[in-house]
């Protein structure tokens, strides 16, 4: 009797709350969709938003599933998008700044592979210093403008570390972009 | 005791955030902005009021032994729903709360409510309890979040007020600034209630677990 009162039933019971408790939540998860939202990706509107500034020439943007082969591909890549019109390629990348994977950020590569404009699409750099940087469309384009043409980017004064996230976010995207071209992944 | 004295203690006398100096993780974490703060808040109740609810309920069902790993399984449960509900209906505030929203589970406000009284009340007042303490901890987020979002970001539930003019003063949205803001906010409870609290506070009469104990814990002392 005292094996049932202390063991047992404290058991048992334990069990079954946990086991209703999964199956309120598994029944939530189902009624309300919500592995559609989780891996939904960026609403059309968004991409278009998005693409605007980081692959102006392209005019639909469409979603691409990659396996990531290199260690690269899987720290940084979050989707690779092709553009309906064979204007490019639109990678979006998360880069390390002051906070690592600090900066997610959409790349827009041209058909050789090169950039040609970033859009940042959501930082955790400190406020007031490193998320200016990542609010500097001039600067974003000067980035991709200089390694276009095999320059090295300068720096914003006083937030080198947010500059360099968004440097390291370009050549990680050109990078990632030579490997999937390497492995016909893009075609 | 009536329902409307258990709801309306969690709101100011025993504030969980000011008062009782509970869940001051959540608190200085998300109240950047003045709308996460009121998003946490309200979640928090939520889940608050839904396990206060089910574990009054299940008060003689759950033996005392498994009694916390029982109720951090139930609190865990509504807060994941809540987290599914956000991120299918609210996304921007999924993504502002981040990991604090899981964190909710944690909150040492709710195991606090369930232990010391939910645990112990009937249905009513511990949905009453949940409630006056829930709003309280919402109350004081939104007040830190708005002063801190005022003078750190320049603007109010997003609304600009310095019209370009003004700059505002960055170190309020960053947790030195938190820990000001909150300091300032007790100081300022505190000396309105004529340091009733913290003279109330002082030894085993205040202290906010004296529920679940019965005071034998300073009687062994």
């Amino acid at each position: 009797m005292k094996i049932y009162q202390q063991i047992i039933r404290p058991t048992l019971v334990l069990v079954l709350i946990a086991s209703l408790v999964a199956a309120a939540l598994a029944l939530t998860y189902n009624l309300a969709g919500v592995e559609k939202v989780a891996n939904a990706g960026y609403t059309p509107e968004q991409l278009a938003e998005y693409a605007a500034v980081a692959l102006p020439e392209a005019d639909n943007l469409t979603q691409k599933t990659v396996t990531p082969s290199t260690e690269e591909m899987e720290d940084s890549l979050l989707y690779v998008y092709t553009a309906d019109n064979g204007a490019g390629t639109a990678l979006v990348v998360v880069s390390k700044g002051y906070a690592s994977d600090g900066i997610t950020m959409m790349v827009g590569l041209d058909t050789e592979g090169q950039p040609v404009g970033v859009k940042v699409i959501k930082n955790a750099e400190t406020p007031g210093i490193g998320d200016k940087v990542c609010a500097n469309e001039e600067f974003h384009q000067q980035v991709a403008d200089t390694i276009r043409e095999g320059g090295e980017p300068d720096v914003i004064a006083g937030a080198t570390k947010s500059s360099n996230g968004i440097i390291g976010g370009v050549r990680t995207a050109v990078s990632i972009y030579q490997t999937l071209e390497k492995e016909g992944a893009l075609a | 005791m009536s329902f409307t004295k258990e709801f309306l203690k969690g709101l100011i006398r025993e504030n969980p955030v000011l008062v009782m100096l509970l869940g001051t993780c959540p608190t200085l974490a998300v109240t950047a902005v003045a709308q996460n703060g009121l998003g946490m808040g309200l979640a928090t109740t939520f889940v608050l009021l839904g396990s206060s609810v089910v574990i009054s309920l299940l008060k003689k069902v759950i033996p005392g032994e498994v009694r916390l790993p029982a109720f951090i399984v139930i609190i865990a449960g509504f807060v994941t729903l809540v987290s599914f509900l956000l991120q299918v209906y609210v996304p921007d505030l999924y993504d502002a709360l981040g990991v604090f929203l899981s964190l909710i589970t944690v909150n040492c406000i709710i195991l606090g409510r369930a232990e010391a009284f939910a645990s112990k009340n009937s249905v009513a007042a511990s949905a009453a309890d949940a409630l006056g303490m829930g709003l309280g901890f919402t109350l004081a987020l939104v007040a830190i979040g708005s002063i801190r979002e005022i003078l750190g970001s320049g603007s109010w539930f997003g609304i600009d007020l310095t019209f370009g003019v003004l700059e505002p003063i960055t170190l309020f949205t960053m947790p030195a600034g938190g820990f000001m803001v909150f300091g300032f906010m007790v100081a300022v409870v505190n000396k309105l209630s004529g340091y009733r609290i913290s003279k109330k506070k002082m030894g085993c009469e205040g202290c906010p677990s004296r529920a679940a104990c019965g005071g034998k814990e300073c009687a062994d002392q």
